[in-house]
């Protein structure tokens, strides 16, 4: 369960026991976190490590210490990627315990003046129709090369330029002029490749869940999973209404914004009635399967949140859950029950970066490595530390630029031990992230970055496929 | 003496004002290890070359500034508590030597690197570095070397003194040592190399060190043996001594141990028992790993064990070590503070003091588990209670007590791997007569006069105190002794 601030406000508004020394006597100090944690691996420093922020947002909640600008630098500079808690013998909750701090009122003249970029962002993705303008608005900034200028004037307006560096890895946007691709409205379903065949009751009916950064930047990779569920023989229903998550928005402490878009999640795919919720973003994906315990509190919504989270499920667990084929070619045309397609090996050598919220929070590691080794003719690398988040972390990347930096360019590093032509990820803020990171690193034609639905989708498409649109991801 | 506006100028002069830290949230980040006692320094420096801990600590003995040496923290005796204020000294900088030689089977590595770091580095050219305490992943060589480190695997292999073959030192002026070397063989001089290793940074800091890597043995298995009687498990930790072969490890855990791991994570083996020894055995190849085990299980057997399980896989390998890890984080579900003691008594002792051990729970109505490493003595007794129940607290703390006797009485020692450090100087007197610690004093007196280097630790309190020019500074006023 991942630590959000305002889950965090959630679960504390009830007792008068404070919750944090439960938490805080959890932790041992034995340090096991350290060596899993991005900021102090760039840093050294222990205030930037999990125990250091355990241990100063102790002090905190005591009244050991006073909120002062170091303290808030050490807490609010937590990547909430969650690998401490993976690496965590006790399981203490470190982020809850430094976002519980971040919540003491002391902090609030001390923080950072709302980020103009995040917030941009988090009203952008919350609303259908700032979202249905977002791609052409792409396509136009991408048109006029408003990146360079916003660069440039980056002294000026660092949020912008911040902004700017993200955006320069989002994939070619499509002209609005020439729609190839179908209305926002509808769910972007491709041609079924196979008739749509009907699953026997109980035998696994699905419904996609796009996102909203997901769907409006990278569609060709929600494309990809459905096309893969409908070639594992799976009839993908559409869920109409849904949008996005809420994730960005909780992390932010924007409760009430994010329990609403879970209401209107839950009401969208309970009318579709699926068996299971799929997605293709990992910390969308770890958001849906918290909306339990976000809506814990509600008693019109609990059981039906509760149920909406048990249904959920990332497109690589899911796919890896099925059993293998048993007979030749992956059209799902063969056999009655649902399989997983087919892979041919493609003459690349594939390296792995979990998306934090995948690993850490969905507990999601092996079924990419089962899905993606028969895809990776030239090997299937391990990076030296797969599980370490990248720097994308939400908006983190736009909040704290210089150290999301540092971050990014240690792990290229870490690619570059690898050889790797393609590094797959598993969620839209990575793949941004990382193809950042193989601009700055030099390697731009060299490697690739690739959702794991993108390059299983390669590996598994009939080759003759005449479907425009389908070669040129990355 | 309290850190005067000069020296901190000073020290900003010396590494840059961007590695001093006085800020009071720098203070809490560096004021614990992994005990739990904290202690808030004045000020926290970071150093990343020998030079500059050399020109620190010429400043630092001018100013007559406690100087609190610190490696990642994770000590488990308090060394690295900076009791009484002064500066902490941050190495995990000195972080960039990590050289493996396997033309001389060396390594030379710099005091900051994670000893998981050297083992990969040494396991990559086909050698090992056997020492494992169990902070492995985050703890350095440096601090390793300062506390003569241990771990499961010593039983076979020793502990890290047995590994130091040469040591780069500064000491308290700012002089800095070159001693030992590269050879096994070394008698030119003292040993001053044995002497620094387990000083618990009290006569010098360690910046670099040279250490011997032996051939990585390929094969390996391991063996569970259930008992219905923690002391006959005992009893076969004896016999095993005396007959061989020796395993790479052999922990035991207790009846309540087995119960809590197996109910945090179970493991899907059926374990129910009084006592479960855990045995490893490694060798150059499978023939020999088999035959170590049969004549491993054939002890077992002999010395009253009702089972005996030899892993089928390295799965079925993970999971019964899985066990003994979990151990740790399943008795802290109970009760949230832990007290890890490391009294070691020779193994021949080891059932006595089980029982004494038994009787010690029985009398105090402590939580008393035992899980360690059974094969060398060093058995771990753990309590966990409540650090918020002074009543439970004193009971906890008369219990520490009467371990410590019973160790001592059985002939064994305070510390087997953990260090004397803040939480058990003041037991010292009872293992060191007054000769035995007037020696020390000495020692450190001769290295250390103006006691600035971790002052009060390891030596008892009134052992340095009243010595020399700066003698007793940064010494609290009354011992805390045993606290969790």
């Amino acid at each position: 369960m991942s630590g959000g601030r305002g889950a965090v406000a959630a679960g504390t508004t009830g007792g008068t026991t404070p919750l944090f020394e439960h938490d805080l006597d959890l932790c041992m100090r034995c340090s096991a976190c350290a060596a899993t944690c991005p900021t102090y691996g760039v840093l050294g420093h222990e205030g930037f490590s999990p125990r250091g922020r355990v241990q100063v947002a102790g002090a905190l909640l005591e009244g050991r210490l006073e909120p002062n600008p170091r303290s808030l630098e050490f807490l609010d500079t937590c990547l909430h990627c969650e690998a401490c808690r993976t690496a965590c013998p006790n399981d203490v909750p470190v982020t809850r315990l430094v976002d519980l701090a971040l919540d003491l009122p002391d902090f609030k003249p001390l923080g950072p003046a709302p980020n103009r970029a995040v917030r941009l962002m988090l009203w952008a993705v919350a609303h259908p129709w700032t979202l249905a303008l977002l791609r052409p608005g792409l396509w136009l900034w991408q048109r006029l090369r408003l990146g360079r200028l916003a660069k440039s004037a980056g002294h000026r307006v660092p949020w912008l330029a911040s902004l700017a560096e993200v955006a320069a890895g989002l994939p070619p946007m499509p002209s609005p002029f020439r729609p190839a691709l179908p209305a926002r409205r509808a769910p972007a379903l491709p041609a079924p490749l196979a008739p749509a065949r009907r699953p026997q009751a109980g035998s696994g009916r699905v419904a996609f869940f796009l996102g909203c950064v997901q769907e409006a930047v990278f569609a060709e990779t929600n494309r990809a999973s459905i096309c893969l569920l409908q070639a594992a023989g799976l009839e993908v229903a559409s869920a109409p209404g849904q949008g996005c998550c809420g994730a960005l928005h909780l992390h932010q402490g924007r409760v009430n914004d994010a329990r609403s878009m879970a209401r209107r999640n839950i009401a969208a795919f309970e009318a579709a009635g699926p068996e299971w919720v799929v997605n293709s973003a990992g910390g969308c994906g770890a958001t849906l399967r918290e909306y339990g315990s976000l809506l814990a509190g509600d008693p019109e919504w609990a059981s039906r949140a509760a149920a909406f989270s048990s249904r959920v499920r990332d497109i690589s667990d899911f796919l890896a859950g099925l059993p293998l084929s048993g007979g030749e070619g992956g059209t799902g045309r063969d056999g009655p029950e649902p399989h997983r397609p087919r892979s041919t090996p493609l003459p690349l050598r594939v390296t792995i970066q979990d998306s934090c919220h995948l690993v850490h929070v969905q507990g999601v590691r092996s079924p990419l490595r089962t899905l993606l080794t028969p895809v990776a003719g030239r090997g299937l690398v391990e990076l030296p530390r797969p599980d370490q988040c990248c720097g994308s972390a939400g908006v983190y990347n736009l909040e704290r630029t210089e150290l999301a930096l540092a971050i990014l360019d240690r792990k290229m590093e870490d690619v570059k031990s690898t050889g790797a032509d393609v590094v797959v990820t598993a969620n839209p803020g990575c793949t941004l992230q990382l193809r950042l990171g193989v601009a700055r690193a030099g390697l731009t034609g060299q490697v690739r970055v690739l959702h794991v639905a993108d390059l299983l989708w390669e590996s598994v498409r009939p080759t003759e496929s005449e479907r425009k649109g389908g070669g040129s991801r990355g | 003496m309290t850190i005067t506006a000069g020296f901190l100028a000073g020290l900003r002069d010396l590494v840059g004002p961007q590695r001093v830290y006085t800020d009071p949230a720098d203070l809490v980040a560096y004021s614990y290890d992994a005990t739990w006692e904290p202690a808030s320094p004045d000020a926290v420096v970071r150093v990343a070359s020998t030079e500059e801990v050399s020109r620190l600590l010429a400043l630092a003995a001018e100013a007559e500034v406690p100087v609190h040496p610190r490696g990642a923290g994770t000590g488990l005796s308090g060394g690295a508590v900076p009791r009484g204020g002064g500066l902490v000294l941050a190495l995990n900088d000195l972080n960039r030597t990590l050289t493996v030689d396997p033309a001389d089977s060396v390594a030379v590595v710099g005091a900051g690197v994670i000893t998981l770091d050297l083992h990969r580095a040494a396991e990559a050219r086909g050698l090992f570095y056997p020492p494992d305490p169990a902070s492995l992943g985050a703890c350095t060589i440096g601090g390793n070397v300062a506390e003569n480190a241990g771990g499961p695997r010593c039983l076979k292999y020793g502990v890290t003194r047995d590994y130091v073959l040469g040591l780069e030192v500064v000491l308290a002026g700012g002089a800095v040592l070159h001693l030992g070397g590269r050879t096994l063989k070394n008698v030119t001089g003292y040993d001053l190399v044995r002497l620094f290793t387990g000083s618990e940074g009290t006569l010098g800091v360690i910046t670099e060190a040279t250490l011997r890597l032996i051939p990585q043995p390929p094969a390996r298995t391991t063996l569970a043996a259930l008992y219905d009687d923690l002391t006959l498990a005992g009893e076969t930790v004896v016999a095993i001594g005396q007959a061989g072969p020796v395993p790479a490890a052999l922990e035991i855990l207790d009846r309540a141990s087995i119960r809590y791991a197996e109910a945090y994570r179970p493991s899907g083996l059926d374990l129910a028992g009084e006592a479960l020894l855990l045995i490893e055995v490694d060798g150059p190849d499978s023939a020999s790993v088999h035959d170590q085990a049969r004549r491993l299980e054939h002890v077992c057997r002999g010395s009253g064990a009702r089972q005996v399980l030899v892993a089928e896989d390295a799965a079925q390998a993970g999971r019964l070590w899985q066990v003994r890890r979990s151990v740790s984080a399943a008795i802290v579900r109970l009760k949230p503070t832990k007290i890890s003691e490391d009294a070691t008594v020779p193994r021949s002792r080891v059932p006595e003091m089980i029982r004494r051990l038994a009787a010690i729970r029985a009398k105090h109505g402590v939580d008393l588990v035992v899980f360690g490493h059974a094969g060398d003595g060093n058995l771990h007794p753990n309590i966990v209670a409540n650090r918020r129940d002074p009543e439970e607290m004193a009971r906890v703390e008369r219990a520490v007590n009467d371990i410590f006797d019973a160790a001592l009485a059985l002939g064994g020692t305070l510390s087997g791997e953990h260090g004397i450090g803040l939480l058990k100087r003041r037991f010292l007197s009872r293992q060191l007569g007054p000769a035995e610690r007037a020696a020390m004093r000495a020692v450190k007196m001769a290295f250390d006069p103006g006691n600035i280097l971790n002052p009060g630790k390891a030596l008892a309190h009134d052992d340095v105190a009243g010595e020399g020019p700066g003698a007793g500074q940064g010494l609290a006023a009354d011992d805390a002794g045993v606290r969790p």
